[in-house]
């Protein structure tokens, strides 16, 4: 499978990356007794094995494999295929698995940027100003313009007081405080 | 005795009761509501115990805990949407039970069969730890690290059938844990310039990365609908009658006892359990029809795997399963090394928890019988909240361990990490529990060669190192049969579908 290659060729990547930075750990100073390099080296010798025996196995089974977690069937319910309102319909009969379920492609772009921005945000002007608009544009891109936007005004300030009681009234827990302020 | 008459005093003290009541009924939501995991619950609930006392810590993520492994089922049965994975075999003949209008029932039978799993599994813990931890104190530095070898390898290995995937997957977790000072020597090692990596990667803050931070982006970017079936009927417990529990309870006791062995072996956990005890229904009752034991099976399975996983957790240090994982990781901030000296200087904390487990599993009978239509109604609540609270939870979490905001780039971090795995078929679990074991790993392993002088052969003197040596080889010559025989299946089937 393609993935697998692209994957393999990753985590080869970070052993290449890993062995180049370890070049300035000092060697053992006990004789006989591995040294700080002795572990890493193991590990990163062992990931490289592995990496390189999944990009072989990625050219030679290019067929679809199965995870055998078990020996009895799920009943099959399988949302990788179609549409959304086909998937819903047809799980009204059966099982529905949560992993199956294909995400949209814009939502999952600005859920990363959500959380990118939230982190920078947090880290520069603080948790509670970073947060109230995290959790706006989280909830805008979670409703995907099924809820008009000035209708989240209300949760995000809802959701925002509920921490605020909680972790700063009732728990007075220490939340970042920001850089610029 | 007086420990054990001690432990329930203890135990059943107001505070104690609130914390256990508080434990189980988030556990209860956590597992009942489709994407989110008890796993999550309990890493997001942990920043609340630090300032706890440890039993009264420990106790609260118990709570959620056996509240999470017996609330998936409601969500299965009700909405044929599994809870958690280890509910996913419920679904199976609970959903379609439900959908002939006896719903109740399969609830009832699938709480009560969980309970008595549960009860059965603590029974069993309470027996076999201390065993267990007698035979720990024997071990040296060489036995740690064939054990922990065998627990990592078991771990990598049983991990959705993909023996490499699964190595891959823990082996660039034990790469993190090689990130700062050195266990023996001291020594800065990969702090790439980063002077907050010099003590290493904050445990708790990538657990919380890896387990929630992908849910969180995954739930957000789909259509939130399709995880929703609202249900409008008034639902009610129904007990299976004692005819029905006479029927079942031979298949209840197998199946509990399957889930115990399961969950003792490091890395298994519950979803394997719950369908070898769906497996068993279906032996018993020899029909595809749904039966009241297709859900009696996997539910006291994968309740057994919670004392069964507690098992190896607590007298050898080694996590059952993910949840386990994040418990020791509690324990360890408050100052308990699980392992055997835990039994002999922490008694009181030991029996304190068995308590706490016995107690908690009749509050979670109490609470999930007759709050049913509570945590109905709390399963048509709009998922995109929940998640957009659940990332503001997850960077307060990450922070409030170290009061580092560097830990909240460490969570994310391991977020993205853990969702691209996930995006490539690599399982989690063995990542993070690699960074459990890896710095024991580690330590123990060079312990061993300086006691040796560099000679290699200290591994291989001991018969304890044997054991796990040939239990490692076992496991994963069984996992590599498994993998190929499903890979051949796989590509029959796909085969098939083109």
């Amino acid at each position: 499978m393609k993935k697998d290659r692209y994957f393999s060729v990753l985590v080869l990547g970070l052993c290449v990356f890993w062995f180049l930075n370890s070049r300035s750990i000092p060697p053992a100073t006990m004789p006989g007794a591995p040294g700080p390099k002795f572990f890493p080296y193991l590990v990163m010798g062992c990931l490289a094995v592995f990496a390189f025996l999944q990009f072989a196995l990625s050219f030679r089974h290019p067929k679809e494999t199965v995870p055998p977690s078990t020996s009895v069937p799920i009943r099959p319910f399988s949302a990788s295929e179609g549409t959304g309102e086909e998937e819903i319909e047809e799980a009204s009969g059966g099982c529905v698995d949560p992993d199956d379920l294909v995400p949209d492609r814009r939502s999952l772009i600005a859920s990363f940027l959500l959380i990118l921005f939230y982190v920078v945000g947090i880290d520069l002007v603080g948790f509670y100003p970073a947060t109230i608009p995290a959790v706006f544009f989280g909830l805008f891109i979670a409703v995907k313009g099924k809820t008009p936007w000035y209708r989240l005004a209300l949760p995000t300030a809802l959701i925002t007081a509920a921490i605020y009681g909680v972790f700063t009234l009732a728990l007075q827990v220490n939340l970042p405080a920001g850089k610029l302020f | 005795m007086s420990l054990v008459l001690g432990a329930f005093a203890q135990v059943l003290s107001i505070k104690m009761v609130l914390i256990m009541i508080l434990g189980s009924f988030v556990g209860i939501v956590f597992g009942a509501i489709p994407g989110l995991t008890y796993s999550m619950g309990i890493i997001l609930l942990l920043p609340l115990t630090f300032h706890l006392p440890p039993l009264m810590a420990v106790t609260l993520l118990l709570g959620v805990y056996i509240g999470g492994m017996t609330g998936g089922s409601v969500s299965s049965i009700l909405l044929g949407i599994p809870g958690t994975p280890s509910a996913a075999a419920t679904c199976l003949d609970g959903f379609p039970l439900s959908k002939r209008g006896m719903a109740g029932k399969a609830l009832g039978t699938a709480l009560v069969s969980s309970i008595f799993a549960g009860l059965l599994s603590v029974a069993t813990l309470m027996v076999v730890a201390p065993i267990v931890a007698k035979f720990a104190l024997k071990f040296g530095p060489a036995e740690i690290f064939s054990l922990v070898f065998f627990g990592f390898s078991t771990i990598c290995g049983i991990s959705m059938g993909n023996v490499l995937k699964g190595l891959i997957s823990g082996f660039i977790g034990l790469l993190f844990t090689t990130i700062g000072i050195d266990p023996v020597m001291g020594m800065s090692r990969y702090t790439f310039g980063i002077g907050q990596l010099i003590s290493g990667v904050d445990l708790l803050a990538f657990m919380i990365g890896m387990f929630a931070i992908p849910q969180v982006i995954k739930i957000l970017s789909i259509d939130e609908s399709l995880l929703t079936r609202k249900i409008s009927a008034r639902v009610s417990t129904q007990y299976p009658s004692l005819a029905e529990l006479k029927r079942m309870f031979g298949l209840m006791v197998k199946c509990a006892f399957i889930g115990i062995g399961i969950g003792a072996i490091p890395g298994t956990g519950g979803p394997i359990a719950a369908f070898l005890g769906y497996d068993q229904a279906k032996r018993k009752t020899r029909h595809s029809e749904p039966a009241l034991e297709g859900v009696a099976g996997p539910e006291s399975a994968n309740n057994g795997v919670t004392g069964g996983a507690l098992i190896p957790m607590l007298t050898l240090g080694i996590p059952g399963d993910p949840a386990t994982a994040i418990l020791l990781g509690a324990l360890l901030i408050h100052g308990l090394k699980p392992g055997p000296m835990l039994f002999t200087q922490h008694a009181d904390f030991i029996y304190g928890m068995y308590a706490a487990l016995i107690v908690i599993h009749l509050i979670v009978l109490v609470m999930q019988g007759f709050g049913i239509q509570l945590f109905v109604q709390v399963l048509n609540f709009r998922k995109s909240y929940l998640y957009t609270t659940i990332l503001v939870l997850c960077t307060i979490g990450s922070f409030a361990v170290n009061n580092n905001e560097f830990d909240i780039y460490v969570m994310v971090f391991a977020g993205f990490l853990g969702y691209f795995l996930m995006k490539f078929g690599y399982p989690v679990a063995p990542t993070v529990l690699a960074l459990v074991l890896g710095p024991p790993m580690e330590e123990n392993f060079r312990r061993a060669l300086i006691l040796s002088q560099g000679d290699f052969g200290i591994f291989l003197n001991s018969p304890i190192s044997w054991f796990f040596y040939l239990a490692t080889i076992f496991v994963l010559a069984g996992q590599v049969r498994r993998s190929l025989l499903a890979a051949r299946g796989g590509s029959v089937s796909a085969g098939k579908r083109a």
